[in-house]
């Protein structure tokens, strides 16, 4: 009980949750295949340290906002294949909309209108 | 599926979502070598390199555990380990709680289970949600048949109504013996069965038809344990006829043992029916009876309905309100104006809870929860002690970082483990118990333990842990590491909490001890009350009954009138009367009077006798005024209470008045008797109403013996049974009768005294334990008095002083709350005030020294140690 949250600062916190639910709606996709997906469309800037996916993966579970099952990977092994359920996509949108309102926030912040 | 269930069903699949993440990251990290190594990157930085991006494995398992695991569930699993390592570790204190909490919640569990079989527990009925009752607008009181054939009739569309009334019927189950006995039947109409959608087991049940007198004989519907008992389950019971009351009946079909029939909860105890005859037949079965005639006799029918289909209970309740308006004004005069009302059957009817009930309610749970109260207080008093005893254990606790917060949880932990052990022994013990006293008969209402009594009993373990649990927890994690460390001296604070708890203890006692020795009390008053009549020396033949089932009016004229005529020539008799109820008999009939000038005045209810003109020598009661029967019109006798109540201190001879609400009788008094208690002891004073007997309305005999008259009841036997061979008329003595009240009182009083023993058990093993404990804690003290010179006897007398503070408080306490609940409960006392001062200065002085005695054994025992010893106990 009590452990600290070790993730690293690098991304905003509660964005890796959203990055992971907006990955999966393009589709079925195993642990491997989200972390890369979010490396490569942000240009490898959004550094995430690639092991939290998996307890972020577990929370999302318990959520009820992804689901899992076990299928065969390209190469023919066993691997775990999440995807998006309805909930998981409702949530998305509140996510994004909130993210959206608070860089708006931010970015007004920034850089006040002259 | 909520979160918190996916977590409970991940935990119980921990081992292998372990197996899956390790799998799962296992080919994560071969991936990222892959795709590194196909990057160009040497496979074996490419492997360290995998590694690091992926961050600290055993961190980020434990994380993705965490996610799965109920918050806290790990640590109570932890604290309910710990609390079954330190009850272990203590047994005898373990087991003292346990049995004190049993001892305690016992009682508590064995009133709600029957309260809860009697009252809460609806009927089990198929549908019952559909199912309703019809009552005429009295709680628990049915419509007479007539109203009811006319609700049946023009509800029809709403709801299938259905009528039933139980009855006690002789039965002759083998037609070749006279062999003959009781049983409990249901008057059933046709559809009853069919409402209550019950299904025979054999053969059928009632079908419409049977709501008409048949041309060949009537049938019989048998109930399953009855079918076992007396047939042996036989199938060839079907067809087979049976006699009751003297009639022929077919039996058509078996009904399950599971359907107990449909009693009116906290009417009377339920029994089981053992068989149902068709409404119609009490004509037959009890000849010259009219009461399916009568729109104004209410003898016990009840009335069920299930809705149709689609009707709404609003929509079945405004039809009966309706077709009641309509019979008001088509029999206006003929009925009384009343406002049925419909009730759910399957939901609690809180109208059929009487004053009766919950003044019973109220005691029985009042007594339960003081003994409750007092095994609680117990507890808690143990649990303080042994906080004390704990408290270097708790202090290491603390220095070793743990939270005030943990210590009390831990603490609640071990009392509500506790509590939940010596509730659920509480609770079997009541259950047993129930079932052992029930074994005897059989009675209609599920016993098994439902849900409701499983709530009830997690809500009183959860109460009693908590009453228990909390103060010695807060005590123990008192924040102060360095003397708990050192095993300093306890808080006075300590002390004095546990002097709150003997105080509140001994009051709660007191009060229970004190209503014992009132009801003891009132139990001897009740038996050395003068009953007036002689009752050593009166021989009863009760015949009320039996003769109104079986003979025509001149046939019972004729068997009475034998009877009494060979008694009064038995040797030893010296006169015979006849009565009509006889005197302390358990049953009575009541009427309203109203004075000839006010006809429509509010009438009073005063007790109705008939009997003999014989009667008043016989029994004792001498006329004060007027004279006795002399066969003038309307002539009736009236007691001196009635006398005074109607005409005040005028002379009530040659005075009139009305009795009966519809079919009204004048009266006109020719004499006052004396008041005497006639019904019970408790009525000394009734107004009563002597009217002259008419034997071809049936009635019993009595008769004077200048003996004892119990002496003459071999003979008396012998001569009814030679008038009629047949039956058996009950030959007894009224002391018989007066015997069973006095028992009921003194069975009453030895519950309660029953009661009151455990409390006084439970309360002076908590003063004996408090003062224990304190005397232990005080050890040191001691030792430096006895070296300084105090005698044995100095030092226990101030133990003992000390110990007896609270209890003086106590006892006050309790005198004042006794003081307050006898006067709740004077009505039921036979000559006793509401404050007897020999019931509770005994009460009060016996446990006093009762307490005195407690607390001298330790403070004794501590004040002989040797001062050597003691001093050395620090």
């Amino acid at each position: 009980m009590g452990k600290k949250r070790t993730e690293r600062q690098d991304l905003l916190p509660g964005t890796l949750d959203m990055l992971i639910l907006k990955s999966l709606t393009r589709g079925v996709m195993h642990g491997y295949g989200i972390a890369e997906h979010i490396r490569q469309l942000s240009d490898e800037v959004l550094h995430v340290e690639e092991g939290s996916l998996y307890p972020a993966l577990q929370r999302l579970q318990i959520q009820g906002w992804i689901a899992s099952e076990w299928g065969h990977s390209v190469n023919n092994r066993r691997a775990r294949y999440y995807r998006l359920t309805r909930a998981g996509r409702k949530q998305l949108g509140e996510a994004e909309s909130s993210f959206g309102r608070l860089i708006e926030a931010i970015t007004r912040v920034m850089k006040p209108a002259t | 599926m909520t979160p918190w269930l996916r977590r409970l069903l991940a935990r119980l699949r921990r081992r292998r979502l372990d197996d899956e993440l390790a799998e799962e990251i296992q080919l994560h990290l071969e991936q990222r070598r892959q795709s590194l190594i196909d990057g160009g990157m040497d496979p074996r930085l490419a492997e360290r390199e995998a590694r690091r991006l992926f961050g600290n494995q055993t961190v980020i398992t434990e994380r993705a555990r965490e996610s799965w695991t109920i918050p806290r569930l790990s640590s109570v699993a932890q604290d309910v380990r710990y609390a079954i390592r330190v009850a272990r570790r203590s047994p005898g204190y373990a087991a003292a709680v346990i049995v004190t909490i049993a001892l305690g919640t016992a009682l508590n569990g064995a009133v709600f289970v029957l309260v809860n079989a009697f009252m809460l527990r609806p009927p089990d009925v198929v549908d019952i949600e559909r199912v309703v009752r019809l009552d005429d607008g009295r709680p628990a009181l049915g419509p007479t048949y007539p109203d009811y054939v006319d609700y049946r009739d023009r509800t029809a569309d709403a709801m299938d109504l259905a009528a039933y009334a139980g009855i006690g019927l002789k039965a002759r189950i083998d037609t070749k013996s006279e062999a003959v006995e009781r049983v409990r039947a249901v008057l059933a109409s046709g559809n009853y069965f069919e409402v209550l959608k019950v299904r025979a087991v054999v053969g059928r049940t009632f079908d419409g038809r049977a709501d008409l007198p048949p041309l060949g004989t009537a049938e019989a519907v048998i109930g399953e344990i009855y079918w076992t008992r007396r047939f042996n389950r036989d199938p060839a019971v079907i067809g087979r006829s049976i006699e009751l009351n003297g009639q022929p009946f077919t039996v058509v079909g078996v009904v399950p043992a599971s359907f107990r029939g449909v009693d009116i909860p906290g009417s009377e105890a339920p029994t089981v029916r053992d068989l149902y005859v068709p409404l119609w037949s009490v004509t037959s079965l009890q000849p010259g009876d009219d009461r399916l005639r009568q729109r104004t006799m209410w003898w016990g029918l009840q009335s069920i309905g299930r809705l149709r289909p689609g009707v709404e209970l609003s929509r079945a309740r405004s039809q009966v309100a309706a077709v009641a308006t309509a019979l008001d004004g088509e029999y206006r005069g003929q009925r009384h104006e009343r406002t049925p009302y419909v009730a759910p059957l399957g939901r609690i009817d809180v109208r059929l809870f009487t004053e009766e009930t919950g003044i019973i309610a109220a005691a029985t749970s009042g007594i339960t929860l003081l003994v409750l109260l007092i095994a609680s207080a117990n507890v808690a008093n143990l649990g303080l002690a042994r906080a004390v005893a704990r408290s270097r254990e708790i202090a290491v606790r603390l220095a070793l970082g743990a939270g005030r917060g943990r210590i009390v949880r831990q603490f609640l932990t071990e009392s509500f483990a506790l509590a939940a052990c010596g509730t659920a022994l509480g609770f079997a013990l009541a259950i047993l118990g129930i079932q052992v006293v029930v074994r005897e008969e059989p009675v209609a209402f599920s016993l098994a333990p439902d849900l409701a009594v499983f709530a009830y009993g997690s809500l009183v373990a959860l109460i009693v842990a908590a009453a228990t649990g909390i103060l010695p927890a807060l005590q123990a994690s008192k924040p102060g590491v360095l003397p708990g460390l050192k095993d300093g001296p306890a808080s006075p604070r300590r002390n004095r909490l546990q002097a709150v708890f003997v105080g509140g203890e001994i009051a709660s006692c007191v009060l229970l001890v004190v209503m014992t020795a009132v009801m003891m009390r009132s139990a001897q008053k009740a038996a050395a009350i003068d009953p007036v009549l002689p009752v050593a020396q009166l021989l009863t033949v009760d015949a009320g009954e039996e003769l109104r089932n079986r003979s025509e009016g001149p046939a019972r004229a004729t068997v009475l009138t034998e009877i009494g005529r060979r008694l009064e020539v038995l040797p030893g008799v010296t006169g015979v009367a006849f009565a009509d109820p006889l005197p302390f008999s358990g049953s009575r009939f009541d009427t309203m009077v109203r004075r000839i000038e006010t006809p429509d005045g509010p009438g009073r209810r005063v007790f109705v006798s008939h009997v003999s003109a014989s009667f008043f020598a016989l029994a004792n009661l001498p006329i004060v005024r007027g004279s006795g029967f002399v066969g003038a019109p309307d002539e009736v006798v009236i007691s001196q209470t009635l006398a005074a109540r109607l005409w005040g201190t005028a002379d009530p001879v040659g005075q009139a008045f009305i009795s009966g609400d519809f079919s009204r009788s004048n009266h006109v008094v020719i004499g006052v008797v004396r008041d005497a208690p006639f019904v019970s002891l408790q009525q000394r004073s009734e107004p009563f109403l002597f009217r002259p007997i008419d034997l071809s309305s049936g009635g019993s005999v009595m008769a004077r013996t200048s003996g004892p008259a119990a002496a003459l009841l071999h003979a008396a036997d012998g001569e009814v049974r030679r008038v009629v061979p047949g039956e058996r008329l009950g030959v007894a003595t009224v002391a018989s009768g007066l015997a069973q009240e006095i028992s009921a009182v003194q069975a009453g009083a030895g519950m309660i005294g029953g009661l009151g023993a455990l409390a006084l058990a439970l309360a002076l093993f908590g003063v004996a334990a408090v003062t224990a404990h304190a005397v232990a804690q005080r050890t040191h003290e001691i030792g430096v008095r006895m070296a300084l010179g105090a005698t044995t006897t100095d030092t226990t007398s101030l133990m003992v002083r000390q110990s007896m503070r609270p209890v003086i408080v106590g006892v006050l306490l309790g005198v004042i709350g006794a003081a307050l609940v006898s006067r709740a409960v004077a009505a039921f006392l036979y000559g006793l005030s509401a404050v007897d001062p020999v019931a509770f200065g005994t009460a009060s002085a016996f446990l006093f020294a009762a307490s005195m005695v407690a607390s001298w054994i330790p403070a004794r025992r501590a004040a002989r140690v040797d001062p050597l010893i003691a001093l050395r106990a620090e």
